[in-house]
This record gives C-alpha cells, structure tokens and sequence, in this order.
C-alpha cells in the first residue's frame, strides 16, 4: 500500500487521481506517482434492480423482473521503476432480467410499463491497458481499451497530461478521450430492428487542482464530449395510437460538464469531508444537477469507513415523451425513463481493512429515485424510473 | 437557464477568489492522507460511475469508467 512520493505534491496526486476517470481516460490507472510494488485487486459486485410495480405494469407487460448483474473487476498494477507504471484491468459482467419495451397509457390515460417479453441474458467483458509516465513536474497517462458483449463492441481510448506550477500548490491538467462503438442487436421475430449501427464519441476536458490550505483542498474540472452517430435503443419502442415505433432520437449529441469536488479534513472528526457537484447541460435540453456529501475515516489500526450520499436530479429531453398522442414532424421519439424528469437519492457504505498486505473491502448502495426528487415539479411520472441495491466485496494484494 | 448561468458564475467567482493560503512542503501531511482523496476507492468509483452512466440521463464531469455498452 505504500507510495513514494518523488517529491510531487499533493496538489498532483489529487489532481491525477480524479482526472484518470474520465472516459477514455485509463479508469484503472489511480496512482498519483509510481507504485513501491506491483499491486492485485479484485472486486465482485451483486447489483440488482427492483422489479417494476404491480401497477405501474401492463397486464401484458411480461417478466416484472428487471436486471440482475453479477460484475468482477480485476486490476493488477505493475511498476516498471519509479517513473514509469502499467496498469491492466478486466470487467466481466454476467446480466440478466428484462428491460422496459414500451409505455402505453391505460383507460385513464395514465402510463404503463410493457416489459420485453423474454429474460435477457447477456455477459460483457471489457479490458483495459494503461501507463504512467511520471516526470519532474508533467505526468502523461495514456491508455486505451475494448469491451465486447453479444450485441455490442467499443474501443476507446485516451491520452492526459498534468502539469504542477513551481508553487507546488497548484497543477492543471488537460486531456483527450474517443470511442468507437458499434451494435449489432439481436433480431427477433415481429419486430423491427436496425441491423448494424455505430456511433463516435470526443471528449475533451481541462482541470484546475488548487490547495486551499493545510485542511482544504479543491478541484474543478470543465468537459464536453460528442457524440456522433446511432444514439437510440433499438429494444425500446414507443406507443402511438397508429401503431408503435422504434425508439428514434437525433444522431448527434453534444455534453457539456462541470464538476467541482472539495476535500477538507476535520480535526474534530479525524475524518474528511468529502462535496462533490457537477452540473450537466446537453443539447437535447437535458439539465442535471448532482451532489455528492461524504465522510471518510480512516484509523491508526487500519480500518476505513467511509459514508456518502448523492442527490441527482435531470430535466427531460426535448422529444420525450412517456407516450405519444400524435406523430411529431421531427420523427423523434424516445419513452426512455432515463431521457425522462425525475431525481434520485443514493445512499452508500463502506468499510475495509488492511492486514499487512492485505486490504478487505465490503461495500452497498440503495438507490431510490422519483418523480418527487426532481428540483423541478413533474407532472407525469414515468412508471420504469429505476431502484437498485448493489453489494460489493473487494480485496487487493500488494507484492 | 438565467438561474443556472447565475448559479454558475457565482460559483465560479467564489472559486477564483477562495483565499488560498501558503502550504508548506511540511504541512501537508493531511492533504496526503488516503481519505483525503478525490476518489479514495477507485474500483468502486469506476463501477459507480459506469453504472451511472447507463442508468441516468447525463454522464462525465467526472468520469465514466472504460468505453460505451449496450446498458438499457
């Protein structure tokens, strides 16, 4: 577990940490400055959506069960001297359940979820490859990717530099991630499907890492990213009185983000205040706001206990709707719970501790969200608006 | 949008003129401390942000873990 320093700061270990999360940006590489020995880590998580209401679901709906997944991640850090590190990671998901099809409306006019009509089963495999280079005051982490399942395929990649003003209080960092994606979705009888679609994505993004004082420390963090190409999902349909369609939304798509995280270590608590914010602006006029508030504690014996909640709340897309009543000249349409307006409240524990090389983890997570969360009043909920449990268990090995 | 603008760069303002103090090499000890980073559990962090990021309807800021998926 334990880290040399080679004289860089604070400032750019933070900064490196929190910026390698960015998409395309090795996910798996966290390391602010070469590894003292190579590292295994390995984590199993059980994530488990509830099952969609009794009335909330059509009496045709289907399987009310939605998605299990069985997710293990593995990662294993590699030194190569103390300025240079690899990391390789691996992401095995095996889902299964069903998924919303579409949203029909009753005799009240008030909507209702129809499932897809058989259990989906799938697995997705995702590997990873990265490297840091640690100079005398610029890290470079490129790194790049792939992750396949049944139906779908992505390669991705990234490159980011830091940089660590002669102050050692502050460093900017800047970097470039893309993606290339194609879906080839699995036919099924009676149903009109696309056939082969791709899409594209370029993110870019810039970050200003400052210490406040020897308690607080801040980072803010602007982003866009663009997508390019077929952004709709094929398994989702959405209802008109004509008959329905497929899910059609606009084959481009521009994000723009940005975040602010606060660190302050209180001396009363012996323990770190953790703030996390981000606003989110698209072009399909989805707004979001998310807040992160959390303590992590860690103790002399070795024991870390961490707790956090995280309030999020979106407006809905311009062509959504939960149904349709008449057809729109634009041709876009989309039923998607997550294109609709809602909020959510999360709630999440952790707790490990480290024996000599050793760490043990244990982690969960209730996820609850509504229509009544959203900063915004909403008058129609959408009836597939997601909750979920997940557990965690985790341990890493240093060499 | 007037109140986001407006949030925003109050925001900003107030982050551009956070009083920052001089830090010593020597008392920074507890901006090093494991609980004091931005993401103290990157494994964690990474199957957060990726089911985030399949599960809701805006991403990034942040980070979203490795490449894009068929999520619905």
């Amino acid at each position: 577990m334990s880290k040399k320093h080679n004289g860089i700061s604070p400032a750019l270990a933070a900064l490196t940490t929190a910026a390698m999360a960015l998409p395309g940006i090795s996910p798996t590489v966290k390391a602010a400055v070469a590894a003292n020995e190579p590292k295994l880590s390995l984590q199993y998580t059980f994530y488990d959506e509830d099952s969609i209401p009794s009335g909330d679901a059509a009496p045709e709906a289907g399987d009310r069960d939605r998605y299990e997944i069985d997710v293990l991640q593995v990662q294993f850090l590699y030194p190569l001297n103390d300025k240079l590190q690899i990391t390789t990671g691996f992401v095995y998901d095996d889902m299964s359940g069903s998924s919303p099809w579409f949203i029909r409306p009753d005799a009240n006019g008030d909507p209702l979820v129809v499932m897809s009509g058989a259990t989906i089963d799938d697995t997705r495999y995702d590997y990873t490859v990265g490297a840091q280079y640690f100079g005398e005051k610029y890290t470079v982490s490129p790194n790049i990717g792939y992750s396949t399942e049944k139906d779908y395929t992505s390669v991705y990649g990234g490159v980011q530099v830091e940089y660590e003003f002669p102050n050692k209080s502050t460093s900017i960092s800047g970097g470039v991630s893309v993606s290339f994606d194609e879906i080839d979705p699995t036919q099924e009888a009676g149903v009109v499907r696309v056939n082969n679609e791709d899409k594209e994505n370029y993110s870019l993004f810039g970050t200003i890492n400052q210490v406040i004082n020897k308690h607080t420390i801040i980072q803010s963090t602007l982003g866009v990213s663009i997508f390019d190409g077929y952004l709709s999902d094929p398994y989702k349909q959405v209802f008109l009185p004509t008959g329905n369609l497929p899910d059609s939304r606009p084959d481009d798509r521009i994000q723009y983000t940005w975040s602010t995280r606060l660190r302050r270590y209180s001396e009363l608590l012996s323990a770190a205040l953790h703030v996390d914010y981000r606003f989110y602006y698209d072009d399909w006029n989805v707004r979001s706001h998310t807040l992160d508030l959390g303590l992590n504690k860690v103790t002399e014996s070795g024991w870390a206990f961490d707790s956090s909640i995280r309030y999020y709340s979106q407006t809905q897309a311009d062509f959504y709707e939960p149904f349709y009543t008449q057809v729109r000249a634009d041709g876009e349409y989309s039923s998607d719970y997550r294109l609709s307006p809602y909020g959510s409240i999360a709630f999440r524990l952790g707790l490990s501790e480290t024996i000599g090389d050793w760490t043990i983890k244990l982690g969960a997570e209730r996820y609850l969200s509504d229509k009544s969360y959203s900063v915004q009043s909403v008058d129609v909920e959408n009836p597939a608006l997601l909750d979920y449990t997940q557990f965690t268990f985790g341990m890493d090995y240093s060499f | 949008m007037k109140i986001y603008s407006r949030i925003f760069a109050v925001l900003i303002i107030c982050f551009l003129t956070f009083s920052c103090s001089s830090v010593s090499p020597w008392e920074r000890g507890i901006l090093a401390k494991p609980e004091m980073a931005w993401e103290p559990d990157p494994l964690i962090g990474q199957l957060q942000e990726h089911v985030y990021f399949s599960k809701e309807g805006s991403s990034g800021g942040y980070g979203a873990g490795g490449g894009g998926c068929g999520c619905n």
